[in-house]
C-alpha cells in the first residue's frame, strides 16, 4: 500500500521539477571561469532561480554552501576539489539542481561526516550525472525529502573501514529516489538509516569494504534492478518493515560473514525475482517474520539460505536452487517457516502423475550442513563418500535434521522468470 | 631399458585384449555423454564424475592390478627364464598396465566433453579431474600389483585390496570425522589438512572441491583450506604427496618381486 503512495510522491516531485525548469532557463546565467573566478563568488552574486555554469577547470574551494535555489551545471567536467581537508558542496536550499560536476577529495574527518555533496534539510533537490572521486562520504543526505540522486559515479579507494565513509548516505529522509548510480570502493555503497518510502533502483554497488547496501530502520522502501557485487559483507537489511526487494543481483560476496542478503529483524516484506550467485551465503535470515521469498534464483552459493530458528512465517516458494554446496541450513530441529513449490537440483524423487510436482517431499537441510555448523573445519569432508552414506541413513531415519523443514511439493523443472 | 619397453608394449596390447579397459572407457564415456545429453550443466556433470572418479575408479584399478598379476603368473615364470632383470620385467608390466587404463579414463571423459561441453570456465576443473583420476589409477594399480606380489594366495590378495579400498574411501573419513568431533574444541584446520595428505582419495577430493565449491570454501575455515591448497606451495606439496603414493607401492612391490620365489 504505502509503497504505491511513495511512487506517486516522487513522480509528483519530478513533475514539480519539470515545472521549475523553464523558469530557471529564463533566469540569469552566471559563468564561473569567465565572469567569476570562483564558484563561491558566483553563488554570492546569484539570486534564487539563477544558473551557475562552471566551465572546465580545477577549483580548489573549501566548503561551498548553497543557500539559494540555484541550478549548478558543469561544462567540460570541471573539477571541484576539497583537497582532502573540507567538505565540498553543502546544499541548504530546496530545489537545488547540481549536475555534471566532478567533486573530489572531501577530507577524512573523525569529527564530522565530510561529504562530496551534502544535502542538509532540503526538499526537491537533484544530484545528477556527477562524478565523485575519493571523497570521505560521497553524497550525504540528512533530514531531506523528495530528492533525486541519479546517474552519478562514486569511486573511492578505501582500505580501512574506520577511515572511510559511505558512497550514498541517507539519514532521516523520505521519498528519495536513488537511481542508476555506480558506487565502488567506499565503506558501504548505499547507506539507509531512518529513511522512509524511498526507492533504490538500477544501481551498481561493488567492491565496497563493508556492505553494498546497508539498510536500517527504513520502513516501506523498495529496491530493485540493482547489482551488488564483491562487497566485503554483501547486503544487510535490518530492523525494518515492509521492504520490497526485487530483480536485484547479489553476486560474488565471499567471506566468513559475507552474505548475499542478510535479513535481520525484517518483517512483512517481499523478496522476489532476485538472483543470488556465488555468495558464501545467499540469504541469511535472523529474527525475521512474515516474509515472502519467491521466484528467486540461487546458484552456486556455499549456502543458498540459512534460516535461523528465530525466523517465523517465512514463505519460500517457486525458487530455483541450482549447484549450491548446501541448499538450506538452520540451527534447530524446530521450524516455523514454509517451503513449497521450489526447484531443487539435488532432488532425487519421481513424478508418476506427471503434474510437474515431485511425489516425494524434499528435505533441503542436510545432516552434513548441521555438522559443519557445529564444527566448521569439518567442511573439508564435503562430498566425501562417507558423508553421502550418512546422508542416506539420515534421510531414512531423520534424527538430527528438522523433520518439518520440508518442501512437500518440489518442482521437477527450474522456475522460469 | 629397451627390454622394459618391449614388455610394456606386449602388456599394453595384452591389457587391451581384456575387457577391463573398455569397461573403464565405456563407464566414463557413456556417463559423461549421458549427463551432457540430458542437459546437465558442466558443474553438475563434474559433481557426478567426481563421485565415480573417487570411488569406482580406485576400486576397478586396485582389483585389476591384483587380478592381472595373478593371471600373469605363468607369463612371469616364462619371462624369468629369459636373461632380463626382474626390475625390467616389473617396470614393463607396470607401464603396460597403467598406460591403457589412464588412456581409457582420459579419453572416456574428454571425448564427450569436447563434443558437448564448453571449455569456458571449466577447463581448470576438468584439468584437475584428469590429474586426480590419473593419480588414483596409478596409485591403486600399483597397490593392487603390490598386494598380488606379496600374497601368494589369490583370495588373500583380493581381500587385502578390497579392504584397502574400503579403508581409504570410507573408514578413513569416518575416523577423521570421529576425531574431529572429539577434538572439536581445538583448532583443527592444520591437523585436518595433514590428514588429507595421508589419504590419496581425500587429497583428490579436496583438489576437486577447490574447483567446485569455492563459495562454501570462502567462509572462515574454508579460507584457511583455500589459502593452503590454493597456493603454489600447497599444490606442489599435494603433487609430491600423490607421487609418493605412487612410488612407495611401486618400490615396495619391486623389492618383493626381486626376491620372490616363483
Amino acid at each position: 500500500m504505502e509503497v504505491g503512495t511513495t511512487v506517486k510522491r516522487w513522480l509528483f516531485s519530478i513533475a514539480l521539477l519539470i515545472a521549475l525548469v523553464p523558469e530557471s532557463a529564463q533566469a540569469t546565467r552566471r559563468v564561473v571561469g569567465e565572469e567569476y573566478s570562483s564558484i563561491k563568488a558566483a553563488i554570492a552574486a546569484a539570486t534564487a532561480g539563477d544558473t551557475i555554469l562552471i566551465t572546465a577547470g580545477h577549483y580548489s574551494e573549501g566548503p561551498i554552501h548553497v543557500k539559494k535555489r540555484l541550478t549548478i551545471l558543469g561544462q567540460g567536467n570541471p573539477v571541484v576539489d576539497g583537497a582532502g581537508q573540507t567538505e565540498v558542496f553543502v546544499i541548504e536550499a530546496d530545489s537545488v539542481v547540481i549536475r555534471k560536476i566532478v567533486v573530489q577529495r572531501a577530507g577524512v574527518s573523525f569529527m564530522q561526516d565530510n561529504a562530496g555533496i551534502r544535502l542538509e534539510k532540503v526538499q526537491h533537490c537533484v544530484v545528477d550525472s556527477c562524478i565523485l572521486l575519493d571523497n570521505f562520504f560521497g553524497i550525504y543526505a540528512a533530514e531531506s525529502a523528495f530528492c533525486i540522486i541519479q546517474n552519478n559515479t562514486l569511486i573511492a579507494h578505501s582500505v580501512r573501514e574506520a577511515v572511510s565513509g559511505n558512497g550514498i548516505h541517507l539519514w532521516y529522509c523520505k521519498g528519495m529516489l536513488i537511481r542508476n548510480n555506480r558506487i565502488r570502493g567506499h565503506r558501504d555503497g548505499i547507506y539507509f538509516e531512518f529513511v522512509q518510502s524511498s526507492l533504490i533502483e538500477h544501481n551498481l554497488s561493488e567492491d565496497n569494504l563493508r556492505y553494498g547496501l546497508h539498510f536500517m530502520f527504513s520502513d516501506s522502501c523498495q529496491y530493485r534492478w540493482n547489482t551488488f557485487r564483491r562487497n566485503g559483507a554483501g547486503v544487510a537489511v535490518m530492523y525494518t518493515r515492509r521492504v520490497l526487494m526485487e530483480r536485484n543481483v547479489f553476486e560474488y560476496n565471499w567471506g566468513s560473514s559475507s552474505y548475499g542478503l542478510l535479513l535481520k529483524e525484517i518483517s512483512d516484506s517481499h523478496i522476489r525475482f532476485n538472483r543470488f550467485i556465488r555468495n558464501s551465503e545467499g540469504i541469511h535470515s535472523e529474527g525475521s517474520s512474515r516474509i515472502e521469498i519467491d521466484s528467486n534464483l540461487f546458484q552456486q552459493n556455499g549456502w543458498a539460505m540459512i534460516v535461523m530458528a528465530n525466523s517465523e512465517d517465512l514463505y519460500i516458494h517457486h525458487n530455483s536452487f541450482i549447484g549450491n554446496s548446501f541448499d538450506v541450513s538452520t540451527n534447530s530441529r524446530h521450524n516455523f517457516n514454509r517451503f513449497a513449490y521450489n526447484f531443487w537440483d539435488q532432488y532425487k524423487g519421481y513424478d508418476l502423475d506427471r503434474d510437474g510436482i515431485g511425489d516425494v517431499p524434499y528435505h533441503p537441510v542436510r545432516l552434513f550442513s548441521l555438522l559443519v555448523q557445529q564444527n566448521p573445519p569439518l567442511l573439508i569432508l564435503l562430498r566425501s563418500f562417507l558423508i553421502d552414506l550418512l546422508e542416506i541413513a539420515e534421510q531414512v531415519f531423520p534424527v538430527l535434521t528438522p523433520e518439518t523443514l520440508v518442501d512437500q511439493y518440489p518442482l521437477l523443472h527450474e522456475v522460469e522468470f | 631399458m629397451s627390454n622394459t619397453l618391449k614388455i610394456a608394449k606386449y602388456q599394453f596390447f595384452n591389457v587391451l585384449r581384456t575387457r577391463w579397459v573398455f569397461v573403464v572407457f565405456a563407464l566414463f564415456f557413456f556417463l559423461t555423454a549421458a549427463l551432457f545429453y540430458f542437459g546437465e550443466s558442466e558443474a553438475k556433470v563434474l559433481v557426478s564424475l567426481l563421485n565415480v572418479t573417487l570411488i569406482f575408479l580406485p576400486l576397478l584399478s586396485v582389483l585389476f592390478g591384483v587380478f592381472y598379476v595373478y593371471n600373469s603368473t605363468s607369463f612371469i615364470e616364462l619371462m624369468l627364464t629369459q636373461p632380463i632383470y626382474r626390475s625390467e620385467l616389473y617396470g614393463g608390466m607396470w607401464l603396460g598396465i597403467v598406460t591403457p587404463f589412464v588412456g581409457s579414463f582420459v579419453l572416456g571423459v574428454l571425448l564427450p566433453f569436447l563434443v558437448f561441453g564448453s571449455w569456458m570456465g571449466y577447463a581448470g576443473a576438468f584439468g584437475t579431474l584428469f590429474i586426480v583420476g590419473t593419480a588414483l589409477i596409478l596409485i591403486f594399480l600399483s597397490l593392487g600389483m603390490m598386494f598380488a606380489i606379496f600374497a601368494e594366495e589369490r583370495t588373500v590378495g583380493m581381500s587385502l585390496a578390497l579392504l584397502l579400498w574400503l579403508v581409504l574411501t570410507v573408514v578413513y573419513d569416518a575416523v577423521v570425522l570421529y576425531l574431529a568431533t572429539v577434538f572439536r574444541d581445538y583448532p583443527l584446520e592444520q591437523p585436518l589438512i595433514a590428514a588429507m595428505f595421508l589419504n590419496p582419495v581425500d587429497l583428490g577430493r579436496v583438489a576437486l572441491l577447490l574447483q567446485l565449491d569455492v563459495s562454501a570454501l570462502m567462509g572462515y575455515t574454508g579460507a584457511v583450506f583455500r589459502e593452503f591448497f590454493g597456493t603454489s606451495l600447497g599444490i606442489s606439496l599435494a603433487l609430491v604427496a600423490l607421487l609418493l603414493w605412487v612410488s612407495i607401492p611401486v618400490f615396495v612391490g619391486l623389492k618383493r618381486f626381486a626376491h620372490r620365489d616363483f
